[in-house]
């Protein structure tokens, strides 16, 4: 859909040729990391350090460290868990559905996107993990043959069906991901001298690029993308049905699967933007990473972000047209009640501000750019707290209505989350290329060759 | 037994991909092209067959499909029938989800794992040495000598002609 | 069925979070009494565990047998069924076979069990702290008893062997009296028979033939004199069903919210210092439409009209002969207004009785009085007192007096107040341990016999006196023996004395034939015209609180953490204050006032508790807190850092309210005593387990139509007889029509267990919860745990109250897993730790839960209890108490109410090894067992002919959130509101 806006300048700028692409990528995996980067890394490993120790203090003495009660028995556990399987969808999304759309524009952030994916996707399998009260018993959700009967495990239960969407949308990413690097790790081999050789020598696969390989990595890569569309909407939707398929006012709505799965496009896209600002700075990207894919990415943002708006409202329109008092009292509760506040930090993260990048001012400050896409991430965090707590804390018998405070416990656990993912996310821009070279490579505006029988426009199916 | 390879590097794919096309007309045994990045044309230039991988994939999917659903409707409803929340023993509905999801895994994998065997690539498989330029810039188009009907000199100057940055002799042993 | 022994079995693996000494606990149960013993007792060196070298014939290793016996949690000598496990009570329940108690049993009684165990249980006589054997105590005491002045101070004292004793006791010489002290008084009624009816004597109430009740400040179903029978009583007079419905009308006047005025068809709010014009009113009133000779002159104190005297007193009249007043007060002035009520109305005889009276209560306030005055005086060479703690039920200038008794020897179960003043401490023994015998009511008896041998060297009073005047006689040989003189001869039960004690001692019940005494009746002449009462600004109403009743029960970690019926605050006592009084104040939910005596002698600071329906110009304060040593309550609870101590070390649970009690004139106060208050600014954790008190929606976020929630349902007398479908009906019967989704796959199965609850019986006496508590190992969480809303009780009392000032009215409704049929919670656990049995259960499979709280998230009844930290219990050795038919759980787990899964699996083994079928009734659930009024029916929803089936049926019957179509099992009955020939305060 922006490929025309695209078209009009070239993709990457600094009129970069095949082996100026080789150097800008590579050179900082050789050279050693900047003072950003050690800066970046020690916030990040502190607050991964600082909230290890509370999910430690957590699992050891009981889930009693949690604010919880026996009315609200999810609160940030869960909430992060949604967040971050949200976060990674994006990654997907850039790297298959783009490339089903032939969106070249992708080819300089899909690599960096599909690595959030995977990063996020493994911060959101934690918290599953951790919020059982005997995580050490927690490999008894998978179907083993066992003793017990045997005693397999509950097919019917949407918990069950995350296990297997999240396990699957892990495994594919990571494959779709790890593919996508071999010819750049074969170009980073060839570079590399000494023991990074060998190494890179493993993990390239002995890469050569001969043209029979190429076609077939090119079907490959394109069907995994096609897997991988529908699976990225199967597994939100799956996520969604944790709340979807109970009988708890606020869950039992017939929206969530489309409703997660946008709202986790709007979330990873947002993220992407943050990630990406940051990473162009950082490791001096601005020719790859150019204002056109970051308008490119607002311009989805402003997209999903009317579309999750949309669906608020249906949300409310459902629970009013329902009749059911339980319904309406639920979304009057949300926005009146005890987390009202909650409420309307969502509502003025996700609805209102994103709006602004109507205006093409903002969309051309990448900081205005870059405190919306943080906005987006805060609304949408809060958007899983709304929809967990605010039902739960007041359900149907007033008697046990309660509220829910948080501990410090459970803010470690969520910056846990946060020091995990960023600490992978840096390693990931110092040890392997974050670029898709060979893709870049292959988008390369080129100076018109002498003697040459085709049309350059027909270089545009290249990427395919 | 010997063979010999003339192999010309160039810098631009358009150039290989005339060079290669010139020895598709006039006959001229090509062994293979390298490049840094897919080239658009040079399938048909080499007349390379498009890939079988789609139908692993649809086998992959299938097997999944199938386990899926043997899996949930064997433990669920005839292992261990147990009443929850009195739903019947074959709740279909709630077995599409892990069935779905089992189909994209085993279908993914299968491709994957179909690639790399017939590509024949393995963690740590030892590369071809001498085309270390092809992984960055440069794309290599190497033809194969098979009789001696054609002398060496033809083929340099084949591949000068379409702007081959330079062109090299090798010989290698085939067993 | 494989799944239908899944939460079976888990009991002797040592789980992952065992701690040692359940651990060790678990092996014990394998081996019998002497296991108990060794491990329970502090006597004899020896701690070998020795299996039976002649296993007695009645004890089946694991199999669990009854024992009967009388229930010693407060005077009203309620009967008891001891369910015994290896020598070993594990569980208390009421005897069905007791003529007054019918099967109930209090929170106090069923909690009763696990004092038993507690280790700081007196083990053996004291001198200055110094232990010393018996004989060595009997000399002291001996000698002691020879000095001057010798008085014995008890409690109401309901055994006639003990007082029979006594009598021996005095009547050996001396200047020797017996003066009996209640902290719960009634001495102003037993007073006021002595004039009126020339007898002291508490008469023996018959609420079950009031058509009228009319009850001033008397808490009657909740800690009144005897409560469970009372309760009992009057739901027999509450009969909604069937043809010809018969529901008495009772009208309640109070100051503060109690369980009775929430039961009340009509409630007045009541100041204490208006009750003697109120009652003076009445029986004026009364004496006119009598037609007698007045007696109450004209010169009265006007009363508010707003009282309904005179409504009052048509209805009382139209209904003489069946109607009944009551007052809790301890004015003497104004009980002979109530005697005098009753008898223009005729009660005597009907609804209350003199010719068999309760000795239910005994003391006397004015013996009190004079005893610290001779005391203060300094002539009281020995005082004993015996199963009381005056230091801390007095007020303090009476309980100062005690140490100016020469010698002063005490003789109680544990460590109290009073025994820190003790020159010679005796150790009492525990029912449970005791040979013994009551008499509630006169020639109504039952007795009290060991469910395990002692654990602890103590003696009963009767010993101690006996011992005293030398005799040589055992526990069971003095009890025999007066058995055998004085009861045996009047019970006309045949010749041989033997066969007589067993079979009561059986039964645990005994009526001997009526003496034929008519009715006294009332001297007119003791009646006179009310001398006026001075109005208060601002009283203190201190009243007993349903758990700890006068303090002797606040060593019991169960009934401290047991939420009170009205206010549901656990773990402390607090200031109920109406919400107009606290805006005056200036305070809210959980600050800290302080109320300070009027003389300003004496004050208490209280959290504030905000309490619907109660006098604005009252401060309502349960007694029986602030007992000294409470603070072994320090370690209840998870330690974690941000966790709260259930009580600061050194401090206590509560606060003493007795001190600001008075004695005047003979009379002890504890209500209507003038005070001042003030906010002191501090705020303090309350440990509330229902926080949202009504079922109606906060009303900013009502949705239309929808502000008042239909979970509790109260149906007026009149739209019942009229028109009771519209009337349900326009409850919603949702449920009614709905559809399945699903084909059944599962139906056929020979039982269907299920349950119904009658909301016009349940009273909220909560003795239910306990009883689950002791049933199902439930454990106790403490303070903070309660206050972040995690308290594990698997049933409780959800109290919603409607309306405000006299118009509040109370519903309590027990609410606990509903066992769906379509249980959300079984659809949404990963790993299959919660199934539907093939009977309809919900189970919780404890062995195979990971803890995802998925389940309790998912439960409409929000009745699933997570294990959120491992609760050891406080005291190690209560661990005896526990049930070893049920898993006790360990962390990270679910849990809830099972339907007493072992019970029905005991009842179905039972009738298989018998040969004989299931019959309705032969299960009995903890909740129903122990229910006085029977409101809990559990039962085969299969079998139509069932009590439950029947009740499910019922025109009142009706789901709780039926609408959601996940099919619960238990049916609640709406509670019928008796509104005379008013229109129903609320119908919603």
């Amino acid at each position: 859909m922006h490929t025309d806006a695209l078209q009009a300048t070239p993709l990457i700028t600094g009129g970069k040729r095949a082996t100026d692409v080789t150097r800008d990528v590579c050179g900082p995996l050789e050279g050693r990391p900047s003072k950003l980067w050690y800066l970046g890394m020690a916030a990040a490993l502190s607050a991964f350090g600082l909230g290890a120790l509370a999910v430690g203090y957590q699992v050891a003495n009981g889930i009693g460290t949690w604010g919880l009660n026996r009315t609200v028995g999810w609160g940030f556990d869960i909430t992060n868990f949604v967040f971050w399987v949200g976060i990674g969808h994006a990654g997907t999304l850039i790297s298959a559905v783009l490339l089903l759309f032939r969106q070249k524009w992708r080819t300089s952030i899909n690599r960096s996107a599909e690595a959030m994916t995977i990063f996020a996707v493994i911060c959101a399998g934690i918290y599953p993990v951790i919020h059982m009260g005997r995580p050490w018993l927690a490999y008894w959700v998978f179907p083993y043959p066992n003793a017990r009967g045997p005693l397999w495990v509950n097919f019917r239960s949407a918990l069950l069906w995350d296990v297997f969407a999240i396990g699957t949308y892990f495994t594919i990413s990571l494959v779709f991901w790890y593919i996508g690097l071999i010819p750049d790790l074969a170009t980073v081999r060839d570079r590399a001298t000494g023991l990074r050789k060998k190494i890179f020598n493993v993990l390239s696969f002995g890469w050569v690029g001969s043209a029979r390989t190429w076609s077939r990595y090119e079907t490959c890569c394109v069907l995994l993308a096609a897997l991988a569309t529908p699976l990225v909407v199967s597994v939100h939707s799956v996520v969604s049905t944790d709340f979807a398929t109970s009988v708890i006012p606020g869950w039992h709505a017939t929206l969530f699967p489309p409703y997660f799965v946008i709202g986790a496009v709007f979330s990873g896209f947002a993220m992407v933007l943050t990630l990406m600002i940051i990473a162009r700075k950082v490791m001096h990207f601005e020719n790859y990473i150019t204002m056109k894919h970051i308008h490119a990415m607002c311009k989805v943002l402003v997209f999903t972000g009317s579309i999750v708006a949309a669906a608020y409202l249906t949300e409310i329109f459902t629970a009013w047209y329902s009749g059911s008092s339980y319904e309406q009292f639920v979304f009057l509760n949300r926005a009146g009640g005890p987390f009202a506040w909650a409420f309307w930090i969502m509502v003025s993260c996700n609805v209102i501000t994103p709006q602004l990048l109507w205006i093409k001012r903002v969309r051309n400050s990448v900081l205005a750019i870059f405190i919306l896409s943080l906005l987006v991430n805060v609304g949408m965090w809060f958007e899983r707290f709304v929809i967990i707590v605010t039902s739960l804390h007041r359900d149907f018998l007033p008697s046990s209505w309660s509220g829910y405070i948080p501990t410090k416990i459970e803010f470690g656990s969520l910056i846990f989350g946060f020091g995990l993912f960023f600490t992978l996310f840096l390693l990931f821009c110092r040890f392997l290329p974050m670029i898709a070279m060979f893709e870049v490579k292959a988008v390369l505006e080129r100076p018109e060759p002498k003697e040459l029988p085709q049309s350059p426009s027909e270089n545009e199916e290249v990427a395919a | 037994m010997m063979r010999r390879l003339h192999i010309g590097f160039f810098d631009d794919e358009q150039r290989l991909l005339s060079a290669a096309r010139e020895c598709r007309d006039r006959g001229i045994p090509v062994l293979d092209a390298i490049s840094p990045f897919p080239v658009h044309g040079i399938d048909e230039a080499l007349g390379i067959e498009p890939s079988r991988l789609p139908w692993v994939t649809l086998a992959g999917g299938a097997v999944g499909a199938t386990l899926g659903l043997l899996l949930q409707y064997w433990t669920a409803g005839v292992n261990w029938p147990l009443n929850i929340g009195g739903k019947p023993l074959d709740s279909f509905p709630a077995f599409v989800p892990v069935a779905f999801e089992l189909t994209i895994l085993f279908a993914g994998l299968a491709t994957a794992g179909a690639l790399l065997l017939r590509s024949g690539i393995w963690p740590g498989k030892r590369h071809k040495p001498g085309f270390e330029a092809t992984t960055d810039g440069s794309h290599a188009l190497i033809l194969e000598e098979r009789d001696a009907s054609f002398e060496p000199g033809a083929y340099r100057e084949l591949l000068l002609r379409h702007g081959a940055e330079r062109s090299e002799e090798r010989e290698e042993v085939i067993s | 069925m494989q799944h239908d022994q899944l939460n079976q079995g888990e009991l002797l693996l040592p789980g992952r979070q065992v701690d040692p000494s359940r651990r060790a606990f678990l092996q014990w149960t394998g081996f019998g009494l002497a296991g108990a013993v060794a491990t329970g007792c502090s006597r004899g060196p020896t701690r070998a565990v020795v299996p039976y070298l002649d296993a007695p014939e009645d004890i089946v290793p694991g199999r669990s047998y009854r024992i009967a016996t009388t229930c010693a949690g407060c005077s009203a000598a309620c009967g008891v069924i001891a369910r015994c496990r290896d020598g070993r009570p594990i569980k208390l329940e009421g005897n069905g076979l007791h003529a007054l108690s019918r099967g109930g049993l209090c929170a106090v009684g069923q909690a009763e069990v696990l004092s038993l165990y507690d280790t700081q249980r007196l083990g053996m006589p004291e001198s200055a702290g110094e232990p010393m054997a018996w004989e060595a105590a009997t000399t002291t005491l001996r000698s002691a008893l020879n000095k001057g002045k010798v008085r014995l101070l008890t409690g109401t004292l309901t055994s006639p062997s003990t007082r029979h004793w006594i009598d021996r006791f005095l009547a050996a010489g001396g200047d020797r009296e017996h003066v009996v002290f209640d902290s719960l008084s009634a001495s102003a009624i037993l007073d006021a028979h002595e004039r009126t009816h020339g007898l002291r004597a508490l008469p023996a109430y018959q609420f079950q033939a009031a058509h009228v009740i009319a009850s001033f400040d008397a808490d009657f179903l909740g800690t009144w004199i005897s409560p469970v029978v009372f309760a009992a009583d009057y739901v027999v007079g509450r009969r909604p069903d069937g043809d010809h419905p018969q529901v008495s009308r009772h009208v309640q006047f109070e100051a503060r919210m109690s369980l009775t005025g929430a039961a009340a068809d009509e409630r007045k709010r009541l100041a204490p210092w208006q009750q003697r014009a109120a009652l003076a009113e009445l029986a004026a009133q009364l004496e006119q439409r009598a037609g007698v000779a007045s007696r109450m002159g004209d010169e009265r104190q006007a009363v508010d009209a707003e009282l309904g005297i005179t409504a009052l007193a048509d209805e009382l009249w139209a209904a003489r002969g069946h109607a009944l007043v009551v007052s809790g007060t301890n004015d003497l002035e104004t009980q002979l207004y109530v005697n005098y009520a009753n008898a223009l109305l005729d009660a005597y005889g009907s609804t209350l009785s003199l010719a068999q009276p309760s000795l239910q209560r005994a003391g006397s306030d004015a013996a009190v009085a004079e005893l610290c005055g001779e005391l203060a005086a300094g002539e009281v060479e020995t005082l004993i007192i015996s199963g009381i703690n005056p230091a801390f039920e007095w007020p303090d200038e009476l309980a100062a007096t005690l140490e100016r008794a020469g010698t002063l020897i005490v003789h109680a179960g544990e460590r109290n107040e009073t025994t820190a003043l003790a020159d010679l401490v005796l150790p009492a023994l525990h029912a449970l341990e005791s040979w013994d015998d009551a008499e509630p009511i006169t020639g109504r008896y039952s007795l009290t016999q060991p469910t395990v041998q002692g654990l602890r060297d103590g003696h009963s009073l009767r010993w101690v006196l006996a011992t005293a005047l030398a005799s040589s006689a055992e526990e069971r040989e003095l009890l025999a023996n007066y058995w055998r003189t004085e009861i045996h001869p009047r019970a006309d039960a045949g010749g041989n004395f033997d066969a007589f004690f067993d079979r009561v001692l059986h039964d645990g019940w005994l009526e001997t034939p009526a003496t034929k005494t008519s009715e006294r009746k009332l001297y007119a002449k003791s009646i006179h015209p009310p001398t006026a009462v001075v109005a208060l600004d601002f009283a203190l109403v201190a009243h007993p609180s349903v758990g700890l009743l006068d303090g002797s029960h606040a060593h019991n970690p169960w009934l401290q953490e047991l939420p009170d019926p009205v206010t549901k605050v656990t773990w402390d006592n607090v200031a109920s204050l109406s919400a107009e009084r606290a805006e005056a104040l200036g305070v809210v939910h959980g600050d800290v006032v302080r109320i300070e005596a009027v003389d300003g002698a004496r004050a208490v600071e209280l959290p504030v508790v905000l309490q619907r329906g109660q006098h604005s110009d009252v401060v309502a304060v349960a007694l029986g807190y602030g007992r000294v040593g409470t603070d072994r309550f320090h370690g209840v609870g998870p330690d974690w850092f941000e966790g709260r101590p259930t009580v600061e070390a050194g401090g206590t649970v509560g606060s003493r309210v007795e001190a600001l009690r008075r004695m005047q004139d003979g009379v002890l106060e504890g209500d209507g005593i003038g005070v001042t208050i003030t906010k002191t600014g501090a705020t303090a954790q309350v440990a509330c387990t229902q926080d949202h008190h009504s079922l109606e929606v906060p009303p900013h976020l009502a949705p239309k139509d929808a502000e008042v929630r239909d979970a509790a349902r109260t149906i007026a007398l009149a739209d019942l007889i009229h028109d009771p479908e519209h009337a349900m009906g326009g409850h919603g019967h949702h449920g009614a029509g709905n559809s399945d989704l699903w084909t059944d796959d599962f139906g056929g199965a020979l039982h269907h267990w299920g349950m119904s609850i009658d909301l016009n019986r349940c009273t909220g006496c909560s003795g239910c919860v306990i009883a689950c508590q002791a049933e199902n190992n439930v454990p106790v969480v403490g303070r903070d745990e309660v206050a972040r809303h995690r308290e594990m009780h698997w049933i409780r009392i959800d109290r919603y109250t409607q309306g405000f000032g006299d118009a509040t009215s109370t519903v309590h409704q027990p609410m606990f897993c509903q066992q769906c049929d379509n249980a959300p919670c079984e659809a949404v656990c990963p790993v299959l730790a919660t199934v539907h049995s093939s009977e309809g259960l919900n189970q919780q499979i404890y062995n195979r839960c990971v803890g995802t709280r998925y389940c309790a998230n998912t439960c409409p009844y929000k009745v699933r209890r997570f294990n959120w930290f491992e609760y050891p219990r406080e005291d190690e050795n209560q661990n005896h108490a526990l049930n070893p038919d049920v898993t006790v759980r360990s962390r990270g787990v679910m849990e809830k109410c099972s339907f007493c899964a072992q019970r029905i699996q005991e009842a179905k083994s039972e009738s298989a090894r018998t040969g004989q079928s299931l019959a309705d009734g032969d299960i009995k659930v903890a909740c129903q067992q122990s229910c006085p009024t029977q409101a809990i029916v559990f039962g085969d929803l299969n079998d139509p002919e069932s009590e439950v089936s029947k009740h499910s049926v019922q025109v009142r019957a009706y789901g709780v959130l039926e609408e959601i179509n996940v099919k619960p099992s238990v049916r609640y009955l709406a509670k019928v509101e008796n509104t005379g020939g008013k229109e129903n305060g609320h119908a919603h």
